[in-house]
């Protein structure tokens, strides 16, 4: 119809500038601002846009695994978790996942970060064990900086002492 | 004391410039008197009368200068614990009438007041540029101690009275004040990670670096000239320092794992940190002329959070290696291992005090955080603060009489300060985010 190839006509040329206008806007940022001064995205707000880093997908079939406080060892629970993770990982092949460890924010950020670094590793290290090739798999630890709750509460806190399986 | 150059920093880049003149130091070059001795177990606080300054130009539009400069002087002085600041109300002498020539000023007015030492000062503005003067006297004696003339611009004002406070300091006590340096921390809010640096008291403050990204423990270089930090700007927790005074950025380890707790040793060619790559959290350290980091602890425990002993050969690290977090303490080889914590089941972020005498960490204790510390033998264990939030991550002063600090003792977390005696809290950040991860510069100097 003659009327939708005008829209399509008219949508084309507004994604054009739009384009133009985010180049033009991208190089401004290069030139303008160092690298030290800049936070992602940040150069762009001042030109009336905005960018935002998109979160990185959970497969819903993957779950978290909880720790103990202070401890980075699986429980019956987790190991029964991985389990079923490894399996589902069988039967996806192409699927990557980062392994992320996390705490909750009792105890300082410094020492969080190492025993994330060795809830993700204890993911990590079972996976492996159970089959799944150690080139689809990285760990990294967040400590208590991604926490899923935020309360102070027992309840709260068991949430946050996790692994979790992120796809890459 | 070391020296070092003044950090140009990039928001304030037109240079700071404080010349500064030796007044009548014919009394100084005798053998000074020591009017505190600070090792002292009790010292008695030492009474000092500031006159409000005088203004030379009479301008009533300069006189928040004057102010801004008595103001400084007071809360540095009062601050140290060492003397105690009289009220102006009760002062006899009238600014406007007096003089700062020893001969022509009444002693025994000072006397009446109660004063044992009295400081005096006058200001001029011309433009944007700043003269101050001031003189500090024994009220006893009758006579200078110390007189100092500054240079600069108007805003240049605290600097000016910082460094007159630090000279006080050096007259009464022997030893250089620490009113010059600077505290920087990590200010988080709506997903933004921060990297601030602002005087001690809180004022200047200024942001460093600011990232969407997670910045972990930041802390000054020996030199006062970049700060080292661990960020995600690269998708996982890698070690790079920023020039303070080019805001340029340089990496220093990005190994798989962990790449955390950077710190420098007091000597600045080394560099203890944290990584995992080969297997669980272990501190290594870097060596600047063989950059091949050398594996300090070999532990199957959580080893992190190294602090350099002030003369550089041993090191106080956190680990979980007997069932839960404590201190303990290694020389640099990586031998002669000893626990220094015995008491609570979490002991976090040793501080070796620039002293040596002393580390300070965060214990957790009744379900808190409080900031404590203790004898490197483990002994004579002292908790600095109590109240009901989380006291954490003590950094000392350069000369090792204060300690800075984060507490949520107020709800949200800022940054407090706080004689290493466990008196005169205060807080020094103002601003809404969260303020955490304090560390005290080195003793920075222009002269």
């Amino acid at each position: 119809m003659k009327k939708n190839g005008w829209m399509a006509l008219s949508t084309m040329a507004l994604l054009a500038a739009l384009l133009f206008a985010f180049a033009g806007c991208a190089k401004k940022v290069d030139t303008t601002k160092s690298t030290a001064e800049m936070g992602e995205g940040a150069g762009m707000k001042g030109s009336g846009m905005g960018a935002e880093e998109l979160q990185p997908i959970q497969p819903k079939e993957l779950k978290n695994i909880f720790f103990d406080y202070d401890r980075f060892d699986l429980s019956p629970e987790a190991r029964a978790t991985l389990a079923d993770n490894a399996a589902w990982l069988e039967s996806n092949t192409s699927v990557k996942v980062v392994v992320e460890g996390h705490c909750d924010d009792r105890g300082t950020n410094e020492y969080n970060i190492a025993l994330g670094d060795r809830r993700a590793k204890s993911a990590y290290n079972y996976l492996i064990n159970l089959g799944i090739d150690a080139s689809r798999l990285s760990t990294i630890s967040y400590g208590e900086e991604k926490p899923e709750c935020t309360e102070q509460t027992d309840a709260c806190w068991s949430k946050n002492r996790r692994a979790q399986f992120v796809a890459k | 004391m070391k020296k070092y150059r003044i950090p140009c920093l990039k928001n304030i880049c037109a240079p700071i410039m404080i010349f500064l003149f030796f007044l009548f130091l014919s009394d100084a070059s005798a053998d000074p008197k020591i009017y505190l001795d600070i090792n002292a177990p009790a010292i008695k606080k030492l009474p000092v009368a500031i006159q409000i300054f005088k203004n030379l130009k009479s301008a009533p539009e300069d006189l928040p200068i004057g102010n801004e400069a008595h103001e400084t002087l007071s809360d540095d002085l009062s601050f140290s614990g060492l003397l105690q600041v009289l009220d102006p109300t009760s002062f006899i002498e009238d600014t406007a009438a007096s003089d700062t020539d020893p001969s022509k000023i009444r002693f025994e007015d000072w006397r009446i007041v109660g004063a044992d030492v009295l400081i005096k000062g006058t200001y001029m503005k011309s433009g944007d540029q700043l003269q101050a003067t001031f003189f500090l006297y024994d009220v006893i004696l009758q006579k200078q101690i110390s007189g100092k003339r500054y240079y600069g611009r108007a805003g240049d004002v605290r600097r000016m009275a910082h460094r007159f406070a630090n000279d006080v300091i050096k007259q009464i006590t022997g030893e250089e004040g620490v009113f010059d340096t600077r505290v920087s921390y990590l200010s988080v809010s709506d997903g933004f990670y921060e990297i601030h640096v602002m005087d001690y008291d809180g004022h200047n403050d200024r942001v460093i670096l600011k990232e969407k990204t997670i910045i972990v423990s930041p802390k000054w270089s020996t030199d006062g000239e970049k700060i080292i930090f661990t960020s995600y700007r690269e998708k996982n927790p890698d070690l790079y320092q920023i020039v303070i005074q080019t805001g340029e950025i340089q990496k220093i380890s990005g190994e798989p794992g962990i790449n955390t707790g950077g710190v420098y040793s007091p000597g600045g060619g080394r560099l203890a940190y944290v990584m995992s790559k080969d297997g669980n959290p272990e501190i290594y350290i870097l060596d600047k002329y063989s950059k091949k980091p050398k594996m300090l602890t070999k532990n199957f425990a959580t080893d992190v959070s190294p602090s350099w002993s002030p003369d550089g050969k041993q090191i106080t690290f956190m680990s979980d290696r007997a069932g839960n977090p404590q201190i303990y303490i290694t020389d640099y080889q990586g031998e002669n291992v000893s626990r220094v914590t015995m008491q609570g089941k979490y002991n976090a972020t040793p501080a070796w005090s620039p002293r040596g005498d002393r580390i300070a960490f965060a214990s957790l204790t009744n379900g808190h955080f409080q900031i404590a510390t203790i004898k490197p033998d483990g002994t004579q264990m002292v908790i600095l603060t109590a109240n009901s939030g989380n006291n954490e991550f003590p950094s000392w002063s350069p000369d090792g009489r204060f300690l800075c600090f984060s507490s949520t003792m107020n709800g949200k977390a800022d940054i407090y300060i706080i004689n290493a005696n466990g008196t005169n809290i205060r807080r020094i950040t103002s601003n809404p985010a969260k303020n955490s991860a304090p560390n005290w510069s080195p003793n920075i100097f222009i002269e």
